[in-house]
């Protein structure tokens, strides 16, 4: 595909004289003449202008998670610049920007991987910057570049006391060879690295400035709405236009297989032409599906054969022998993203080219779902990756790419494509439904498991997504958070059953974590409970030796003062993680209070230990994100199916916490070093459990399934 | 044919009286501060002041503000920032930023009814959704606003 990327001066064609204004206010001190016409690109990570203005150029996706910033932060560091010079740019067409460790060829953010993947590449392309302009600068100077110093964006020699600026060196530097080993800073003196640096995003997302997804406006644009076929595997059947006759605005209607989009030229005329069509769908096997169906579908799983995750020692013959056998089943339900920003996706296809500006966490794919849409070749692709109103792993589907490119190749104009809420809820990729069932005994003297299995039944993500990835019946992504080996338990079996999904399934904020760690963190409160140990001892001592999460727990113990008593009707509940992926670990305690027949969750405490800790600000309310997008679950997620359909529409019925109804968070994140830890998804898994843990504390009532009210 | 005055400039408005005015501002004037989430006043991206009370722009018709003054994010902050928006800054609240433009609106309003709100004051006036989970930022960003607006007129600052 070729280059596309956030920079204002794609926006400003076609943009009328009224809004220029306000899509300058990221341009610092530039006029549109001055618009980086003469700015010098050094590699593939970074910009200079002559004003030495610093434009840093990041393939992740800004979802909300101040990954461009904290990028920035690293190159920033590296070069040598004040942080008021630096800005930043999403682009793509880069082979620099390709992810490094998932996905094989994509540019992808997702999986809490971003800081990781790039943090070497970042620190390496400021350092190729700085080493080009170091060189650049020795050149003019007539001396040698071991003598120079590059800080506070000025090159300096010491010796003279000569320096010039960055701005007036770029245009030299990029020109030279480049450097074969540029020597990276001692991390020590990375300046911005550690810091809460102010987000670069900040200033236009205060101000109304900044440009989502649904924001984009061209010239001769036309807007879309559009309806999905209300169950899966269905399509369109017919179509009905004579209601649309004498409506204002109305262009074309566009039947797109299983939905059926409406172009106007103002968007609530296509929303209103949209509710008056006339449209029939086909049946589909899934149109006599409930929750009752989903249930006990997955129950009837449970019994067939299953695919080993994980395996030590021989669980089934020490079950088989044990006095007693603990048992228990879990479900959790399909749960929707919901991002505040509905799916959207503007596409231009004219005379065989085509350009889409969309809020995607993946352009590569979307390039390629455009190419297919419009029945080119990837070469005559352009993707602008704008800013996302929250991703949460939802935007990483393009079926709203391939959506708004076939509008607009049918109406040969460019088009704007917005979901309405309700086609955004109803037709999500839903986190998958599971159910869980435990078996387990325990040692009759220290009361730690002996043996224990978990079986797992529920649809796979790969399997709907990318068959190709499941190697025989074993979704990785449906035992993550289970397989993992932090508890010494002697014998220990994970399986898991494949079933069909019953609606569209994908990647939800920390995908399988947030189902697993739910499931093993109650079980193992209730081995707990059973032998009469505190949790947070019985999981201290049931962890294998110099365990990561040893440290976590005990910080988010001394946070929540756990070994201070409770009243009646108040309590506590911990649980714990460690992913390998991740290599973040996560403690989290919460506090209950019974009200009534009901309860209300008063206090949520968290320590995490991301190794390296690019901003602190940032990852805290990553943190603070994630915990109150697992409590909102915990508390109120479900999606519910009645013949097929999805029941939740808006929010109304598919409720979110608000400011009152949400609890005192505090975080405790720091970084011991080592290793570049994930932060976006850490948040959600553990709030589960630990509510549910509190719950018990609290009331004696033990809650196996979601969501609590 | 509607006229309304958004953030002190005038505006006219031929098209349908039961257009929401959501999409008027944002698709008609080009203000686009203003954001769609719900289109049923259930999550508040779409608070503007309709002569300084707060409205769920989605839900309202454009003939409703007819005659009338409207102030968008774009407006708050005439000749620089709004107090609400540097604390904004400073709080760290913004990180997807989509809902942030009606929070503010949202926020804005309160301080002008209540110049002094105390954490319940803010919990009970607050409901605008946020899925990113900010809310933890939000009520001591506003308390510093009010702090701000409070010395601005003791012309302490």
């Amino acid at each position: 595909m070729r280059e596309g990327s956030t920079s204002r001066r794609e926006f400003l064609q076609g943009v009328s004289a009224l809004t220029i204004g306000f899509h300058l206010t990221s341009l610092v001190g530039c006029a549109v003449d001055e618009a980086p016409a003469v700015a010098r690109r050094l590699n593939a990570w970074l910009r200079i202008d002559p004003n030495d203005h610093v434009t840093i150029l990041v393939g992740q996706s800004e979802i909300g998670q101040g990954i461009t910033t904290a990028l920035a932060q690293i190159v920033a560091s590296e070069l040598g610049v004040e942080w008021s010079t630096v800005s930043y740019e999403i682009v793509t067409a880069a082979p620099e920007h390709i992810h490094p460790l998932i996905y094989s060829g994509e540019q992808i953010t997702g999986g809490s991987t971003s800081t990781m993947a790039f943090f070497e590449p970042a620190r390496r392309a400021g350092a190729f910057a700085r080493t080009l302009l170091i060189q650049a600068c020795a050149e003019k100077l007539g001396v040698n570049s071991r003598e120079l110093v590059l800080s506070g964006g000025l090159v300096r020699h010491e010796r003279t006391r000569r320096s010039i600026r960055i701005g007036e060196l770029a245009a030299t530097a990029a020109t030279l060879p480049p450097p074969a080993h540029p020597e990276l800073r001692p991390t020590s003196e990375l300046q911005f690295v550690g810091a809460a640096m102010p987000r670069l995003d900040a200033p236009d997302k205060v101000t109304g400035a900044a440009v989502f997804g649904i924001d984009v406006t061209l010239r001769d644009m036309l807007f879309a709405a559009i309806k999905h076929a209300p169950v899966l595997g269905a399509t369109v059947k017919s179509i009905d236009e004579t209601p649309l006759k004498g409506m204002q605005g109305i262009v074309a209607v566009v039947p797109l297989g299983n939905s059926v989009a409406v172009v106007a030229d103002q968007y609530w005329r296509a929303v209103r032409a949209l509710e008056k069509l006339g449209s029939t769908f086909t049946n589909s096997p899934h149109d006599s599906i409930s929750d009752a169906d989903v249930l006990r579908e997955l129950r009837a799983a449970q019994s067939r054969a299953a695919a080993t995750g994980a395996s030590r020692g021989d669980t089934p013959a020490t079950l088989r022998s044990a006095r007693k056998v603990h048992r228990a089943e879990y479900f959790v339900p399909y749960l929707a993203h919901a991002t505040m920003e509905p799916m959207n996706c503007t596409a231009d296809v004219r005379d065989g080219e085509v350009e889409i500006w969309v809020p995607t966490q993946a352009p590569t794919l979307a390039a390629r779902a455009a190419a297919e849409a419009a029945g080119v070749d990837l070469k005559h692709v352009t993707v602008h990756v704008t800013l996302a109103g929250g991703g949460f792993g939802r935007r990483g589907s393009p079926d709203f790419v391939r959506q708004a490119v076939a509008v607009s190749r049918a109406v040969r104009r460019p088009v704007k494509l917005i979901w309405s809420r309700e086609e955004d809820i109803q037709h999500d990729f839903f986190r998958p439904a599971m159910l869980a069932r435990f078996e387990a005994s325990l040692d009759a003297t220290s009361g730690l498991p002996i043996a224990w299995h978990q079986r797992n039944s529920g649809p796979s993500i790969w399997k709907y997504s990318r068959p190709e990835l499941v190697a025989g019946q074993l979704d990785p992504l449906a035992v993550e958070g289970a397989v993992e080996d932090y508890y010494a338990i002697p014998h220990r079996l994970v399986d898991y059953v494949m079933t069909q999904p019953d609606v569209p399934i994908g990647f939800w904020r920390s995908v399988g974590y947030s189902h697993n760690t739910f499931f093993v963190e109650s079980f193992i409160d209730e081995l707990a409970q059973l032998a009469g140990a505190d949790p947070y001892m019985y999981r201290r001592n049931l962890l294998a030796a110099n365990s990561p999460i040893t440290r976590v727990l005990d910080r988010v113990a001394k946070l929540s003062n756990w070994d201070q008593k409770l009243p009646k009707g108040q309590g506590r509940g911990i649980a714990c993680f460690h992913s390998p992926r991740w290599q973040t670990p996560v403690a989290i305690v919460a506090e209950v209070v019974q009200q009534g027949s009901g309860f209300a969750v008063t206090r949520v405490y968290c320590a995490a230990d991301c190794g390296t800790l690019v901003n602190p600000d940032v990852g805290r309310a990553q943190l603070e994100g994630g915990i109150i997008f697992g409590l909102t679950a915990a508390l109120h997620g479900k999606i519910n199916l009645t013949d097929g359909r999805v029941v939740q529409s808006n929010f109304h019925d598919y409720p979110l916490l608000n400011l009152d109804t949400t609890p005192k968070i505090e975080v405790d994140l720091f970084a011991t070093g080592g290793f570049v830890g994930g932060l976006g998804e850490l948040g959600t898994p553990a709030v589960a459990p630990a509510v549910t843990n509190a719950l018990f504390a609290a009331t004696g009532r033990r809650v196996r399934s979601l969501p609590l009210i | 044919m509607i006229r309304v005055t958004v953030n002190e400039r005038a505006y006219s408005f031929e098209g349908e009286p039961d257009a929401p005015l959501l999409w008027v501002l944002r698709d008609v004037f080009g203000l686009h501060g203003t954001k769609f989430g719900c289109g049923r006043g259930l999550c508040g991206a779409c608070t503007v002041l309709v002569d300084g009370t707060p409205a769920r722009s989605c839900v309202l018709p454009v003939a409703a503000v007819d005659g009338q003054s409207v102030t968008t994010i774009e407006g708050i902050g005439p000749g620089g920032l709004h107090p609400v928006q540097v604390s904004w800054l400073k709080h760290g609240v913004s990180q997807c930023g989509y809902c942030q433009p009606g929070m503010i609106l949202a926020a804005v309003a309160l301080l002008r009814k209540n110049a002094n709100p105390t954490e319940e004051d803010i919990r009970r006036s607050i409901t605008n959704l946020c899925r990113c989970g900010s809310y933890p930022r939000i009520t001591p960003a506003i308390t510093e606003a009010a702090q701000l607006m409070q010395n601005h007129r003791d012309g302490s600052s």
